[in-house]
């Protein structure tokens, strides 16, 4: 089978849960006490912040000296000022840039990662392994030339240059995971399909994708979460127009002291969606992860 | 299944959008970053002069540079611990009832926020005189440090707030790998006298091993290239204490603009990465193949 077929085993040998007991379910009472103490404690440290970080969000200016938890007087002023102020205008930005990212990455994806998983040539396997490469080398190497690139091409701080950074960096997460979908799909369907009279167009889009109609949920679902959570290459080609909520947060830093409840607020407006979507539609998030090593 | 010629070329017509895009915006920039390094970029000349290796020469001999290397290396030092926590957590939240399914779903959290703001977020916590986590350790008597204004304790502060983020990911592999372990193996083991330790040793560890080699190829590479949660948490500072090398190249190129000899860090940076994976991706291929002999 090639190269092709080894890659997504390269990085990680299936390691499927079977649904079967711990090995914790097993043992003394006297053990079940420290996995509460240590879980519980892991789980204040965990919680903790993230609620402290939203209180900050609804204390009054006067409250952020006061290293209070609770804030003394309730307020949405923090709120009001972001949606008056520049906020709202980042914060359609970040939705513009993640929704276009989805689209993209998506339809482009999951069309490669097809061609990728049914194409017979030794090419193929080079291909799959620079894609996988992508994810892992430093992107600071990529952001100076893609910098100087948007510079000449005069797309420097437009949604037009966000979004191609962006669908660039989701595209090998598309197309890795995606594969291992396709790769679980029976062979006899297509055959069949194909004695039939159906052409390859008609048997990727009447019998493969609607098997795979949650993978592309899942592929929507990481994908935006990558563009939404994007900093470094938002950063580097952005200004006053095209900048997200993560570039936003970073500019409080300069000016600290003054906009601690700002900093605040950003945070949690970045952070309450994705909280949402971890809570309501965690399936397959993992696959999507680790580039489809781990199937939970 | 056989494919006749005309059925190939509309398979490799779906692949070549999607290359094109990585090409341009990934491949490509990574290739003229290289071109970049040996020539004296500036805003208003272009690429200007071949600079030959004066780039990497000054900026290998620029302290600053080493200092944040030595940062990143820091970093990369400490995935063990993370690896080490995830593991004993995940033991503890193995299995299928809905508390334990619950506490998974929120130990989860930290690793899915955009890095910027779990930086900022400890920024506020850890503040000097009005962070929560000074109020926690003056009630209870302890020295409550200027975390992210003195160098040593920035330095922890960062290390810290990089792992809360990503010791969820350790944990959430180890629950998979764990969980997908033979139960008659572990039994047997057992019933042959085995303590829970020499179980552990002997039975757990090497069988989750390609496990702890997944989280180290994505995590040492991950740690090693650290950025956005230094730069929300304190960006570099105090001096230069908590600058990382991706940090340092950052400024060096998009605010001082010189983008030329950045672009050379970055190369060393990248040199770095490939050997940092050259060896985690050959322990990985070892422990597979030991894995897959037994």
């Amino acid at each position: 089978m090639g190269l092709r077929s080894t890659v997504a085993k390269k990085i990680g040998a299936s390691l499927q849960s079977k649904g079967v007991k711990a090995p914790s379910a097993r043992s003394k009472p006297g053990q079940a006490v420290v996995a509460f103490i240590v879980v519980g404690v892991w789980l204040l440290v965990t919680v903790v912040p993230l609620l402290a970080l939203l209180l900050n969000s609804f204390k009054p200016p006067s409250d952020f000296y006061s290293g209070q938890f609770f804030p003394t007087d309730w307020t949405l002023q923090n709120y009001k000022q972001a949606f008056n102020g520049e906020v709202l205008g980042v914060l359609a930005n970040s939705l513009i840039v993640a929704g276009s990212t989805v689209f993209f990455s998506v339809v482009l994806g999951t069309m490669a990662a097809y061609g990728l998983s049914r194409v017979r040539y030794a090419w193929v396997g080079v291909v799959v392994y620079l894609i996988l490469a992508i994810r892992f080398y430093p992107k600071i190497t990529v952001i100076l030339p893609y910098y100087v690139m948007m510079r000449s091409l005069g797309l420097l701080d437009t949604l037009v240059a966000m979004v191609i950074a962006h669908v660039s960096i989701t595209l090998p997460f598309v197309v890795l995971v995606m594969m291992t979908f396709f790769a679980e799909i029976p062979r006899s369907l297509e055959e069949a399909a194909a004695i039939d009279g159906a052409s390859v167009v008609e048997r990727f889009r009447y019998v493969v994708l609607p098997l795979v109609r949650p993978a592309l949920v899942t592929s929507a679902i990481l994908t935006a979460m990558v563009s939404w959570n994007e900093f470094l290459m938002a950063v580097s080609v952005s200004g006053e127009n095209a900048r997200t909520l993560p570039v936003l947060v970073s500019s409080f830093i300069t000016d600290k002291g003054i906009r601690l409840g700002q900093m605040a607020t950003v945070s949690v407006i970045i952070i309450v969606p994705i909280a949402l979507f971890t809570l309501i539609g965690q399936r397959h998030l993992i696959r999507g992860l680790t580039l489809g090593a781990v199937k939970e | 299944m056989t494919y006749e010629r005309r059925d190939t070329l509309v398979l490799v017509a779906l692949i070549v959008p999607a290359v094109a895009w990585l090409v341009f915006a990934q491949g490509y920039p990574l290739l003229y970053s290289l071109v970049l390094s040996f020539f004296n970029w500036s805003p208003g000349t272009g690429l200007g002069d071949f600079a030959g290796l004066s780039n990497f020469a000054s900026i290998l001999g620029d302290e600053r540079f080493q200092g944040a290397l030595k940062l990143s290396v820091l970093f990369l030092a400490k995935v063990p611990i993370e690896l080490a926590i995830g593991f004993a957590l995940a033991l503890f939240i193995l299995g299928q009832t809905a508390w334990r399914r619950g506490v998974r779903t929120l130990l989860l959290l930290p690793m899915l926020i955009a890095p910027i703001a779990v930086g900022s977020m400890w920024r506020l916590l850890l503040s000097s005189d009005s962070g929560l986590v000074n109020a926690l350790l003056g009630t209870v008597g302890l020295p409550t440090p200027n975390w992210i204004g003195e160098q040593t304790t920035a330095v922890v502060a960062a290390l810290w707030a990089d792992s809360w983020e990503w010791i969820p990911f350790s944990i959430i592999i180890y629950v998979a790998a764990l969980s997908g372990l033979d139960q008659t193996l572990l039994a047997s083991a057992e019933v042959d006298g085995a303590s829970q330790w020499q179980v552990l040793r002997y039975v757990i560890f090497p069988m989750t091993l390609p496990a702890t080699l997944l989280i180290l190829v994505f995590r040492s590479i991950d740690a090693f290239i650290t950025i956005d949660i230094v730069y929300s948490l304190t960006f570099g500072g105090p001096g230069f204490a908590t600058e990382t090398g991706s940090l340092y190249i950052f400024k060096q190129g998009l605010r001082y603009f010189d983008i030329s000899q950045a672009a050379a860090g970055s190369w060393v940076m990248l040199g770095m990465a490939l050997v940092i994976a050259t060896i985690v991706l050959k322990l990985k291929g070892q422990a597979d193949r030991a894995v897959a002999r037994n």
